[in-house]
């Protein structure tokens, strides 16, 4: 079948216009990758902070440093889209929210409420 | 691959497990910002620390908590692998990677909590 080979295909993300609730979801996925990471990093850290006195003093320590701040907030803004944006799946699921107008708007809610947790994660955890 | 974690069954697991990850996290954050920093600092907070996960409402809700999270994630991943993975071969072996992960993390998990609840 030639018409398969002369399909068009546009995937500049330069040029793609994404609809609010199309950025809340890939952002849903991309969260949901970095909380995979950093639920290893959590084991590992538990596991680390029961070792001993010293795994404990290594762990309090890394934890304070400033990198480990930074991925705090990075990890807790994942956290709260995720979360959000889960919430708003759990009501869509159960017909609460599905009219397009009602989707969009909670979708820039979720998005930019999670944003502004990040910020202040970020500003509380740094300064 | 893995009939028993699929279709509705994951989809009931994942919003169950959700809704206990979510409990737990904000029992969780109550309690660390009620303890403060205090008692968490240097040995003392070693032993607090350790007293806190030999209570054994504790220890059995932290080992749920890690058990629903790698069931989760295992949902969640498994979905994107499905989504991304096209050929049948790479897939079998992201998801047994993932499944391996969990797995040594879960176990991993387990173990400390019982070394600290003998101890």
């Amino acid at each position: 079948m030639a018409e398969i080979r002369t399909r068009p295909k546009f995937l500049n993300p330069l040029q793609i216009k994404l609809p609010v609730v199309a950025v809340l979801s890939i952002l849903h996925r991309i969260t949901g990758v970095l909380l995979f990471a950093g639920a290893l990093v959590a084991v590992w850290l538990l596991n680390e902070s029961v070792s001993g006195p010293q795994g404990y003093a290594r762990t309090v320590e890394m934890l304070g440093s400033l990198p480990a701040r930074l991925a705090l907030a990075l990890v807790g803004w994942a956290l709260a889209h995720h979360f959000l944006a889960g919430i708003r799946f759990l009501l869509i699921d159960i017909d609460i929210g599905v009219e397009k107008a009602t989707a969009r708007s909670s979708a820039w809610v979720v998005n930019v409420l999670a944003a502004l947790i990040g910020v202040a994660l970020l500003i509380g955890g740094v300064a | 691959m893995s009939r028993k974690v699929s279709g509705l069954r994951a989809w009931v697991f994942q919003r169950i497990t959700a809704v206990y990850l979510a409990l737990f996290f904000f029992a969780a954050t109550f309690y660390f910002l009620g303890a403060g920093g205090a008692p968490f600092g240097s040995l003392q907070g070693y032993l607090t620390w350790r007293g806190l996960l030999q209570n054994p409402a504790v220890s059995i809700a932290t080992a749920l908590f890690f058990l629903a999270l790698l069931l989760h994630a295992w949902v969640g991943v498994r979905d994107i692998v499905m989504d991304y993975f096209g050929s049948a071969t790479l897939r079998f072996t992201a998801l047994v990677a993932l499944g391996v992960t969990l797995w040594v993390a879960g176990l991993s998990v387990l173990r400390s909590l019982f070394v600290v609840v003998l101890s």
